[in-house]
């Protein structure tokens, strides 16, 4: 029924267009996709509207107040919370933590990750149960890599003062994570390892698509490997890894589990991240509306990041 | 410039393909070795966990893992299995509805909707946390399988639109096609037709899914305070008591919540890789 009177009411067009929509589909047809179509589509959008877009203006709003669950106080206080963070020492140190954190994981898992996806792009013999092998780290729950970091950073049972001792690195037993001045670093590294693998796979997949005749014809004209990899490979990787590096800088900048589970922040606020120190505030002190001020901090870092990455890079990003 | 040439020659012949195997296995020790590590340290004797040499557990005992299988602990286990299974159903089923209409049907606007869906799976769940607390306790989902069900929607339900859009857009018009002029209506296509061959995609989604959903911590950790409902990586959290920390018993228990990941991933990851690499490169 429908069907028949749809192509009256669609008709109304100039007849070139309409002709040469007809050819990939009749309209009628395309007006019930559509509905459809939205229909389908809803639901999905609605829930995930609902389970974040609203929380989070509703911690924009909590951010203006003096919301504090234990002292039952909620009044609007203006940006008092911003103005008190820029005073906030332990806020700085986590802020500054969380950006070096982010910078050093990016930057030892893209030159790790690329390695790796370098070699794993080669014809080995086991490719399929390398790739898979290579997974491995990708699949551990961060609260199991917390704990086994933990575990190998022992300062009395940890395997890792075991290796330095055995190989006459150094003598003495190292706190990795006891130490101020190496509890971060100790981390990135667990990080890094937990992330390279995710790395790998999307540069492995940038430069399967890097056609192979175009390294046949660079080895005919006498470019070396490394010529090759900078004028062939670097450029067509560019989108890939722009978008690979993009999202493991947010992943990295979100970093939460490994340090809440390993070292909780300490010692000393050394290891203090954006995420640990906003959940504490949040759910120790129960400040809600300090704490939500610091989500809104990090949720800004992280779309101006976003925004300068697509403002820099957007229109090659395009063009693959 | 004929050493130079011989040189580069035995450059290319012996020193390449030996260094590429040298970085490979270093690379590859890196990543295999602490997992290794906590597999090793799970089946060690007590009395050798606090001792180097020896490296290896002599003999290995399973008795850590007796501790963990008949302990409260695996009441932890089934809670996860609870969660993740019912997250990846919801995820993948309202996922591959709102898929199959970015992926096939002519709807405006999808370029914004993915762009949505993908602004959201990178969202930080430490700046909705707050608001989705509030929700879950006045709801009176605190200490419930729902209570985690829903929080997780924000990460899996994008995941699952967006690994799935690149199944549908592959799926080439005219099977569908086909099935509409034989008289199938829209939603009969996508039911009968459209999902029975995305079947491979939506394994793949599922299997993601559930990796994610089982791996969450901050969520799971916020919104359950008892062993009822919480969930492994939370009872993992919590295995130490006091000034003793079991480690023996830990990596027990860390190896029991990520074997069944591992096993996975080893199956299935053709399936995996595809779906990472397809959720993260489509734009």
């Amino acid at each position: 029924m429908n069907q028949s009177q749809s192509p009256v009411g669609a008709s109304p067009q100039s007849a070139a267009p309409l002709a040469s929509r007809m050819k990939r589909r009749p309209t009628w047809r395309g007006k019930e996709e559509r509905i459809v179509g939205y229909l389908l589509l809803l639901p999905a959008v609605i829930l995930v509207c609902a389970v974040t877009v609203f929380p989070l203006l509703r911690t924009f709003q909590v951010s203006f107040t003096n919301q504090v669950l234990a002292e039952q106080t909620n009044a609007y206080i203006g940006l008092q919370n911003y103005h008190l963070l820029t005073q906030d020492f332990f806020f700085k140190k986590a802020y500054e933590n969380t950006w070096t954190f982010s910078l050093w994981s990016l930057a030892g898992e893209t030159v790790l990750g690329l390695l790796l996806a370098l070699l794993m792009n080669r014809s080995w013999r086991f490719r399929g149960w390398l790739r898979a092998v290579v997974l491995i780290p990708w699949a551990v729950p961060d609260i199991v890599s917390a704990r086994l970091w933990t575990w190998i950073y022992d300062g009395t049972y940890g395997v890792l003062n075991f290796v330095v001792q055995s190989l006459h690195i150094s003598s003495q037993k190292v706190n990795w994570l006891g130490d101020p001045q190496l509890a971060l670093h100790a981390l990135i590294i667990a990080d890094v390892w937990k992330t390279t693998p995710f790395m790998a796979l999307l540069l492995l997949a940038g430069l399967q698509s890097i056609p192979a005749p175009l390294y046949e014809a660079a080895a005919v004209d006498g470019a070396s490997g490394l010529t090759a990899f900078r004028v062939i490979t670097l450029p067509l990787l560019t989108p890939v890894l722009v978008i690979a590096m993009l999202m493991r800088f947010l992943g990295a900048f979100q970093i939460f589990t490994l340090i809440f589970a390993s070292t909780e922040g300490g010692p000393a606020g050394s290891t203090e991240t954006m995420s640990t120190y906003t959940y504490k505030t949040m759910f120790s002190a129960t400040q809600f509306g300090y704490g939500a001020a610091m989500a809104v901090v990090l949720f800004a870092t992280l779309l101006l990041v976003t925004i300068a990455t697509l403002a820099v890079f957007g229109r090659r990003l395009n063009q693959a | 410039m004929i050493g130079r040439q011989r040189l580069a020659h035995w450059q290319q012949r012996r020193i390449w393909p030996a260094l590429t195997v040298v970085a490979l296995v270093t690379l590859l020790a890196f990543i295999l070795t602490p997992f290794l590590w906590l597999i090793i340290t799970s089946l060690k004797p007590d009395n050798q966990l606090g001792q180097l040499p020896p490296i290896l557990p002599q003999p290995p005992t399973l008795a850590h893992y007796q501790n963990i299988l008949f302990s409260p602990f695996a009441h932890y286990i089934w809670n996860s299995c609870v969660v993740a299974t019912t997250t990846t159903l919801v995820s993948v089923s309202l996922g591959a509805a709102a898929a199959y209409a970015l992926g096939q049907l002519p709807i405006r606007g999808k370029i914004p909707v993915l762009v949505f869906f993908l602004a959201i799976s990178m969202f930080p769940p430490i700046s909705i946390v707050v608001p989705l607390f509030q929700f879950i306790q006045s709801a009176g989902l605190y200490n419930t399988y729902s209570g985690l069900v829903i929080p997780y929607i924000t990460f899996s339900l994008p995941l699952a639109v967006w690994v799935l859009t690149a199944f549908f857009r592959e799926m080439p018009r005219e099977v569908a096609e086909a099935a509409r002029m034989d008289g199938c209506g829209v939603l009969g296509t996508f039911w009968r037709i459209a999902i029975p061959l995305a079947l491979p995609g939506l394994f793949t989604t599922g299997i993601l899914t559930f990796i994610a959903a089982w791996n969450e911590f901050l969520f799971a950790f916020t919104f359950t305070n008892s062993i009822a409902h919480q969930t492994v990586t939370v009872g993992l959290s919590f295995l130490s008591s006091g000034y003793y920390i079991p480690w023996g018993d830990i990596c027990a228990a860390a190896v029991i919540v990520t074997l069944p990941l591992i096993l996975i991933v080893l199956i299935f990851q053709r399936y995996i890789i595809r779906g990472i690499t397809a959720g993260a490169l489509v734009g």
